[in-house]
């Protein structure tokens, strides 16, 4: 059973942008530098990447929404070359937020709009809440002809989890977006989902409640969850 | 020039001004966003005419808001000659007491009735109503059941806070013992409880009341005080000209009706027995048009057309006939579909497909022939059907179950 951590509230937006990066990195770092980016979240709320260093609240939100964020100093100091890597990470990371190639970048934006949501769904205490009674039903989400597709399930050890789609035939509803372009611009906040429903940008099919939730906490994400600019 | 030009062109203006530019069980969202149209124009009898122009064999009758017929001459009559004395003055019309006084005599258990607007209004109304004469605090409902917009049962995710439906208890349609179970673990704290007369959910098949049920939760409410409550807001002179709970052989203590009540006319109202009309007295109930004299005049003349008419029986023989023929259409193509619920109100379902991708995609091949067929929501037949209504949409449907087939 997923065990959830005792978090506060108002911690969750950082704690979904955090997952977010750590899947953007996961997807163009290679592993090991990727590995650096995964974010511990400490009990007194600050956050901290890599065993190296440690951003307070306050910061890792700067160091998102405006790329600056400033760690505290001791361990920046004791291992600079490893802090310095890191630091380096994240601005690749940034830098993919910046990149004009929607068709490289879109997917990974994609995906980690998709693990933002998904930390909602399992600590959000609304979320979780209204998300109980779909657990054992699939939300493929994709992009119309292309090999895009993830899938968001639930499983008893690790919560709601975003997956890369296979060709099996599972979901119990689908949301596809017209093409890569829509669907960055949904990872980026930036589509209207109400509008992009009856205009075609946005074809939904299946289970429409389980589609009624997720779009519910896909805005709420979309509001609350820092994005970089 | 796009099929849906001037539905997206309005669509595209609401947006600007009007929160999700549709909004509630119209928004497109709610059912096929790509293939049903936005904006409606025009109506007659069973047809609908779109902002487009694209005219519809309508299975929705405005969401069961209408059961004679779009512009039934009669009801329209009966409005036009209130229109020439006016709607709405400081107090209530002879035409309340006149309503309120059909109401009494055409339904059994009746000795009073209030009027509002919508189902909404008044199944809140009732329930505190319930608590007032009981001085209890719970009630109890169906899950999955809809009774309104209300905080403590409506289907939407947002604006809702802990203590919205703390005192509300749910229960499986027909599963007796969860709600006997409701009943002992909250011993004498039950103030209501409320239901439709048979369980119809979207997104699912409807289910008839079990054998007894009704008798069952009667006897239920007797013993402990609660109050039985009829949401018969949707089944309303659909299922039963005098009400549904003739139908299904029980009497509650209170009753609500709307939708087929006014034809398209926005009124409901809340009968009772007279144990509740001291509670009745004492709930505050009012609202800024809610003395309408023009849906009064219109809900009196739907209460003449279907006493005179036998309409509840009239939508229940032709919805048997559509149903039973629609269901070999679907068997001659071998699809396992199955028209639950009621005939007059059917909600189709396919065998396995819990996940609505079949329905969704057999009642979007519907919109190319015109035929507005809802996947997720029961549907209506229209008193105004006609037999030759009912032989164009199978001969219509023939080509859809073909399409259905082809693109499966």
């Amino acid at each position: 059973m997923l065990q959830k951590p005792m978090i506060v509230e108002h911690q969750l937006p950082i704690r979904a942008a955090a997952s977010a990066i750590y899947s953007c990195a996961q997807s163009i770092l290679a592993a090991p530098d990727a590995k650096r980016l995964r974010p511990k979240f400490l009990s007194d709320g600050k956050v901290q990447l890599g065993n190296l260093l440690i951003f307070s609240e306050k910061q890792y939100y700067r160091l998102i929404v405006k790329g600056l964020g400033t760690p505290k100093l001791r361990n920046l100091f004791l291992s600079p070359v490893q802090s310095i890597r890191l630091i380096l990470s994240l601005v690749k990371v940034g830098q993919l937020y910046k990149s004009r190639d929607v068709k490289v970048t879109a997917p990974i934006q994609l995906k980690a709009s998709l693990e933002a949501i998904c930390t909602y769904l399992n600590l959000h205490s609304y979320s979780s809440e209204i998300f109980k009674s779909e657990q054992g039903y699939k939300i493929l989400i994709g992009i119309s002809n292309t090999e895009t597709n993830f899938l968001i399930n639930y499983e008893k050890q690790s919560g709601w989890k975003v997956y890369f789609a296979q060709n099996q035939k599972s979901e119990s509803a689908s949301l596809l977006f017209k093409n890569i372009k829509i669907a960055q611009d949904a990872a980026l906040g930036r589509l209207n989902s109400w509008i992009s429903l009856t205009n075609g940008n946005v074809i939904v099919a299946g289970r429409i409640p389980l589609i009624d939730k997720f779009g519910y906490v896909a805005r709420l994400v979309q509001k609350e969850v820092p994005m970089p600019r | 020039m796009n099929a849906r030009n001037n539905s997206e062109l309005l669509y595209q203006r609401a947006n600007l001004v009007i929160p999700a530019g549709i909004y509630g069980h119209v928004a497109p969202g709610a059912g096929l966003p790509q293939d049903f149209p936005l904006y409606s124009h025009s109506g007659n009898g069973c047809r609908f005419t779109d902002v487009d122009g694209k005219q519809w064999i309508d299975f929705m009758c405005g969401f069961g808001a209408v059961l004679h017929g779009y512009r039934n001459p009669e009801v329209e009559v009966a409005v036009k000659l209130q229109q020439q004395f006016g709607s709405v003055f400081n107090q209530p019309t002879g035409l309340m007491v006149e309503l309120a006084e059909k109401l009494v005599a055409q339904i059994d258990f009746a000795n009073w009735a209030v009027f509002a607007k919508n189902g909404s209004d008044l199944t809140t109304w009732a329930i505190r109503v319930a608590r007032e004469k009981t001085g209890r605090e719970y009630v109890i409902k169906a899950k999955g059941a809809y009774h309104g917009v209300d905080a403590w049962c409506d289907p939407g995710l947002g604006g809702r806070i802990s203590s919205d439906r703390s005192h509300v208890l749910e229960f499986d349609w027909n599963d007796f013992d969860q709600l006997d179970s409701h009943f002992k673990n909250y011993d004498g704290q039950i103030a209501a409880i409320i239901l439709t007369p048979y369980h119809h959910p979207s997104f699912g098949p409807s289910l008839l009341p079990q054998e007894n049920f009704w008798n069952r939760v009667e006897m239920l409410c007797k013993e402990s005080g609660t109050a039985l409550i009829l949401d018969d807001v949707r089944c309303g002179w659909r299922i039963d000209d005098y009400g549904s709970h003739k139908y299904f052989g029980f009497t509650p203590d209170m009753a609500i009706h709307s939708k087929a009540l006014g034809n398209g006319y926005a009124i409901s109202s809340c009968v009772g027995v007279d144990e509740y009309r001291g509670g009745a007295c004492e709930v505050f109930l009012t609202g800024s048009c809610w003395n309408d004299a023009i849906a009064m005049a219109a809900a009196l003349a739907c209460l003449r057309i279907s006493e005179k008419e036998k309409v509840a029986s009239s939508v229940m023989k032709k919805g048997k006939e559509f149903c039973e023929q629609f269901e070999a259409l679907a068997e001659k193509f071998g699809v396992p579909l199955k028209m639950t619920g009621v005939p007059s109100m059917p909600y189709p379902w396919i065998e396995g497909d819990y996940n609505l991708f079949q329905i969704q995609k057999l009642c979007k091949v519907a919109t190319k022939y015109g035929l507005y067929f809802h996947p997720h929501h029961n549907w209506f037949i229209s008193d105004a059907m006609k037999e030759k209504d009912v032989l164009e949409t199978l001969t219509l449907s023939e080509r859809v179950f073909e399409d259905y087939l082809s693109e499966s």
